[in-house]
């Protein structure tokens, strides 16, 4: 299943190949741009132009969820390497933006699921109980912002509320991508916002 | 209910996710509280905070030089952009290719003046199903742009042209795209399709969420999920899977899955150890790298070498290597190719040692990734 945002319109998941005919056809269309439609034909500098126009909103999500600044950067350079490769596929039934934002998803929670069976560790409430006992040791400081306090929250329940609260995406959805069950992923978000404001009040 | 049982609650009841009588029962309680009312509040503060956040975070200016140089090897392929060099044999294999276009031109008006080009003919094979707007029961005719659905126990045969057959298995969703003589185009939506072909390659094509499936003389099983993955189990010839430059090559005995967003993952067979495709799966679509394709290479037998070659192709550097000599371990070489020279893609080695291999006609050194 892909992600699809609440704040993004819905597209179709459907996105076969461009062939010549096919992007005659759509040039109409207000999503396949001028600028994307140079890139599909290979036209590196285009890419980079959608890449400035689009690096800052999937750094964002990648830097985010994995709460590592190396591995954020390493993810956007994977995911732009992947809109690459993928860019003959894209219609333009949706905004670049949105289609890219979904591939970003996309790869950073491939990478989460990876890390998260290469260690071999599924997290449970268990790991909250963890958190609450380092969280009171720790002191957070009055000066805690947002971001500050969604980065030290346990990875997984990091995830779910950036992508919840901060991305908009629905619970079926995240449950899915993570292999969750709803309920979990709900319980999951209730208590990151518990402890985000617990954080945010010291 | 007290305080404390109120406000472990406040959060789903923000999101209205409680069942009526605990909402109407926080509701109540909050009404007369104000201590949990200011709590309430400092959880919609946090929500709407959130919403709020910045949706753009500059990357370091470093990325785009790491991304430039990852995607100089990775070109998108373009039509017309190998750069010829204007000899005597280029000249006669221009030559030819136009004799041989004319040859193809005229046979082409020959066959469309004794069919139609513009719609498939359609027949029920079990149940009811949906070509276009009409409820077909027995025989119909799928004209380019129209849907044909298989409900959950209706399955159906649709003729692709003068070339072969796809047979439609219950809950598909199948869209013809191209009915033309030299491109007999599907997409498969969702569902499960049983293609029987007896045409030169390139003629029938399926698209599906993740991949182009490429006739390339065959019979095949293709089945797409509701993520828009697929998987491919080819019966006999060969297929292509293709998606944004990248391309896995599908014998008979074969399989190959693809994801939305990874294109084609490495084809193996079916009979190779839990380990081995667990791994495999890992390496395509999880991001496995090394440790995964280690487990591949530990767990292949001679009978695995369509996936060892594939992954030849795939890596780079010590791990085409590690590849290289499990793959050589496995199945020796020719007399002819040396490891060096298959390191280094040398063209002619690599069509030696792939005819060794019994793996098909394709240029494959042309994918060698340097």
């Amino acid at each position: 299943m892909i992600l699809e945002a609440r704040a993004i319109p819905h597209t179709s998941v459907h996105t076969p190949f461009v062939n010549e005919r096919h992007v005659l056809e759509h040039t109409a269309s207000t999503n396949l741009t001028p600028t994307v439609l140079r890139a599909q034909r290979g036209d590196r500098n285009a890419f980079e132009q959608l890449y400035r126009e689009n690096a800052g909103r999937v750094y964002a999500v990648c830097l985010r969820i994995c709460a590592d600044g190396a591995r954020a950067e390493e993810l956007t350079q994977d995911v732009f390497v992947r809109t690459w490769q993928a860019l003959p596929s894209f219609r333009g039934e949706s905004a670049f933006s949105s289609w890219l934002h979904r591939i970003a998803v996309n790869v950073v929670l491939v990478n989460f699921r990876s890390q998260r069976r290469r260690t071999a560790r599924v997290e449970t409430m268990d790991d909250f109980e963890q958190y609450d006992s380092a969280e009171s040791s720790v002191p957070l400081g009055t000066a805690l912002d947002l971001e500050d306090a969604i980065q030290k929250l346990p990875p997984q329940a990091r995830a779910i509320f950036v992508l919840h609260d901060v991305e908009g995406y629905k619970h079926e959805e995240i449950a899915e991508q993570l292999d969750l069950a709803v309920g979990t992923c709900k319980a999951q978000l209730h208590r990151a916002r518990k402890l985000l404001k617990e954080a945010l009040e010291q | 209910m007290n305080c404390n049982d109120v406000q472990q609650l406040l959060s789903e009841y923000l999101d209205g996710e409680l069942p009526v009588e605990q909402q109407n029962a926080v509701r109540s309680h909050l009404a007369q509280c104000n201590a949990c009312s200011a709590e309430l509040k400092k959880y919609h503060t946090l929500r709407t905070r959130a919403a709020s956040l910045p949706k753009e975070i500059a990357p370091p200016t470093h990325v785009w030089a790491s991304i430039e140089q990852r995607i100089g090897t990775e070109s998108i392929p373009q039509p017309g952009s190998i750069i010829h060099r204007e000899s005597k044999a280029f000249w006669r294999n221009r030559l030819f290719a136009i004799a041989a276009m004319v040859l193809i031109v005229v046979g082409a008006f020959w066959i469309a003046s004794r069919t139609t080009t513009q719609s498939w003919n359609v027949a029920s094979i079990e149940g009811t199903i949906t070509v276009g707007s009409a409820q077909v029961e027995t025989e119909g005719k799928l004209r380019v742009g129209e849907l044909l659905l298989t409900g959950q126990t209706s399955r159906a045969r649709v003729e692709v042209g003068l070339i072969g057959h796809v047979d439609v298995e219950p809950n598909s969703r199948l869209r013809l795209i191209d009915a033309s003589l030299t491109d007999h185009r599907l997409a498969l939506d969702r569902g499960t399709i049983h293609a029987t072909i007896w045409a030169p390659p390139r003629l029938f094509f399926v698209e599906t969420p993740s991949a182009l499936a490429v006739d390339l003389g065959c019979a095949y099983t293709l089945h797409v999920d509701s993520a828009g993955a697929s998987t491919l189990e080819v019966t006999s010839g060969w297929v292509a899977l293709e998606f944004g430059g990248m391309e896995s090559i599908v014998p008979a005995s074969t399989l190959c899955t693809t994801k939305p967003g990874f294109g084609p993952g490495t084809p193996f067979r079916d009979d190779a150890s839990g380990a081995f495709k667990q791994a495999l799966t890992q390496y395509d679509f999880e991001r496995g790298g090394a440790g995964a394709l280690a487990v591949v290479l530990g767990e292949a037998r001679n009978m695995d070498s369509i996936t060892l070659w594939h992954l030849l192709f795939r890596e780079t550097g010590t791990q085409r290597a590690r590849v290289y000599d499990r793959l050589a371990a496995l199945v020796p070489a020719p007399e002819d190719v040396t490891r060096e020279g298959m390191l280094n893609g040398d063209p002619e080695m690599i069509k030696a040692w792939q005819q060794h291999l019994n793996l098909g006609v394709k240029p494959w050194w042309k994918f060698w990734q340097l």
